[in-house]
Formats: C-alpha cells, structure tokens, sequence
C-alpha cells in the first residue's frame, strides 16, 4: 500500500496528538478513552481502570511507537506484520474516536453537520482503515 | 506442653447454602454497543479476530449491534470477562459487562 505524501504528512502527527488526549480539561476524547465497563457499578468501575488503566495506557503507547516508526519508512515501502498492522488499525480507529468525539459526533447523523473538512478527515481515515482491513483480510 | 489433656473442639462443618453463588460463579455477559464511529467491517473482524466467531456470527452480531444499539459477544467467569472487555477497549469498541 502506498501512501500519499500529504496523507502521511497528516499521519505523523497523529501519535503526539493521542498522546494529548486527556490533557486539556474536559476533553472529550478522554470519556471515550475510559469508558465504564460497569456502567451501574461506579465502584467496581473504578477498581477495574485502577488496574487495567495503565496497562491499557502503555498497550496504546506501544502502538503510536510502532505506527511512527512504520511512517518513518512509509515513502520507501514497508511491509508489516499481521501483529503491526492491527497496531496500526488500533491507532487509526483511535485518532477517529478522538476527533469524532472532539467534533461532538454521538450519533451517526451529528456526521450531516461536520465542517467538509472534518468529514473529509474522518472519512480518508476511514478509507485508509478499511484499505488497510483489506489487506490483513486477503 | 501436656498434650494429652489437651482436646481439639470440633470444627463447626459450614454446608454452603446451594442457593449462594460467589461472583466468580456468575456468567458475565460481555455486552457491544452501537458507536457512530467504529466501520462495520471493523467490528466484524474484530469479533472474529477476539473471539473466534465464525464470519457468520460475527456479521450477525454487528448487525444487531447496528440495528438495536448493543449485542452480547462473548460471556464467561467475570476475570475473563473483564479481560474480554480489556481487548474490545484496546480495539477502540465500546464494551460493558452485565450479569
């Protein structure tokens, strides 16, 4: 798969941009990063992301590693693997639900009202995750 | 020490009451829900990649998570469901337990 230089040019920025997800004060992407897996159970909620908040965290940051690295040689070719390219999906889905969420997009039809170039970026990041889906798949 | 004078009481003998489960005991469903963002085909092969669904199943199971807004995927002991819950999070799908 070969990347327009001005997609990858978008790309690189995507890691520090998750990184950032959280920072600022109420971000909406930070709910979304944390969603409560015991949603009437706010105690056992927060006893499960005790635990598994960092391991999760760390998972994640492994992945924007391995996605950055993988755009360093994006302009001469690179082949991945199986394990490498679903890091790349996970990174590629994550950038969508952050700016998704950042957009107020909660429903599909919030999409009618997204700025053309906000959709434009949801929906090329969303082209290069099914591309990249076709691959893994064939 | 004078052991021979010494009698051990019994132990009480407690017999579980069979109608008590311990929460490890419980089957927790592992529930999907509907998000705006997440491609269908996504979702389909991340419920054949976690869970080894066949693509049949996989497919009806993120047809009704479109169409009625959640579905179970998976369930068992609550340890695994957590961890069920864990790998549907790193995949960026939003996922909730329920008994």
């Amino acid at each position: 798969m070969t990347l327009p230089a001005g997609l990858v040019d978008f790309l690189e920025d995507v890691p520090t941009a998750l990184d950032l997800v959280g920072k600022a004060e109420d971000d909406p992407a930070a709910d979304r990063f944390r969603v409560p897996i015991y949603p009437d159970d706010g105690e056992a909620n927060e006893e499960y992301w005790r635990w598994m908040g960092t391991e999760l965290d760390e998972s994640r940051a492994a992945d924007r590693s391995a996605f950055a690295t993988v755009l360093e040689s994006a302009e001469e070719g690179v082949v991945v693997s199986l394990g490498e390219a679903n890091g790349i999906l996970r990174v590629l889905v994550e950038i969508r639900l952050a700016l998704a969420a950042r957009l107020g997009v909660e429903v599909e039809e919030d999409y009618a009202d997204l700025d053309h170039t906000d959709a434009v970026v949801l929906d090329t990041l969303a082209e290069l995750q099914l591309l990249l889906l076709q691959a893994i798949g064939s | 020490m004078n052991h021979s004078a010494m009698t051990m009481p019994e132990a009480p003998v407690v017999t579980p009451d069979t109608d008590e489960r311990t929460d490890t005991d419980l089957t927790w469903k592992v529930v999907v829900w509907n998000d705006p963002v997440n491609l269908f085909d996504y979702v389909i092969w991340v419920l054949m990649e976690l869970f080894g669904h066949s693509k049949d199943k996989a497919e009806r199971l993120t047809s009704q998570i479109h169409h009625e807004g959640r579905a179970i995927v998976n369930d068992g002991p609550r340890e695994q469901a957590e961890m069920d819950c864990y790998r549907l999070h790193r995949q960026g799908l939003w996922a909730t337990l329920e008994k």
